[in-house]
């Protein structure tokens, strides 16, 4: 459900990021079966990657929630913010408990931004990745 | 020094949906890159 609140505002969002010179891209977990009807479903154009072993998730030190996450009152109101959007839960894969982040790279190895998210519902604004970008 | 996040991450392969093999560094190159790390294609 927050993948998918994510995504839209990114989709929302894609157009200010091209006219900023910036590519987009999203990881996830799963397979590309999941990726590939997560793209039919959601209709995004830019890269979806998939990262079966977790891989880059461990390498940018991205961390994992616990089930008491799900009784933080942070998380029932980032829940009651997507369903108030339309945004349903689907199928949550191998490993729910993984988080997520949002970074700015380049261009070359630099870092403009990190947001490593602390619960399920913390992702980066898009404001703030635009704000991020050279 | 301590290396960036973005150079720990470069060197790392992944397939996109469709099976094309994407080097991460590629990503941001020669251009600013976003790059969202979701929690689960669900």
């Amino acid at each position: 459900m927050f993948c998918r609140e994510h995504v839209a505002q990114l989709r929302e969002h894609e157009q200010a990021f091209r006219d900023k010179g910036a590519g987009l891209a999203a990881i996830g977990l799963g397979d590309r079966l999941y990726a590939r009807l997560f793209r039919e479903d959601t209709g995004i154009t830019f890269p979806l990657l998939v990262d079966e072993r977790r891989e880059a998730y461990r390498a940018a030190g991205l961390r994992t929630a616990s089930l008491l996450h799900l009784l933080r009152r942070d998380n029932a109101t980032a829940r009651k913010r997507a369903r108030a959007a339309g945004h349903r839960q689907h199928r949550t894969g191998k490993n729910p408990l993984q988080l997520g982040g949002s970074f700015v790279f380049g261009p070359g190895n630099v870092d403009r931004y990190a947001h490593i998210n602390e619960t399920f519902g913390d992702n980066a604004s898009p404001a703030s990745l635009l704000a991020a970008l050279p | 020094m301590e290396q960036s996040l973005s150079g720990k991450l470069e060197g790392i392969v992944l397939p996109d949906s469709e099976g094309q093999e994407i080097r991460l560094g590629s990503l941001w190159a020669d251009s600013p890159a976003v790059l969202v790390f979701l929690r689960h294609y669900g």
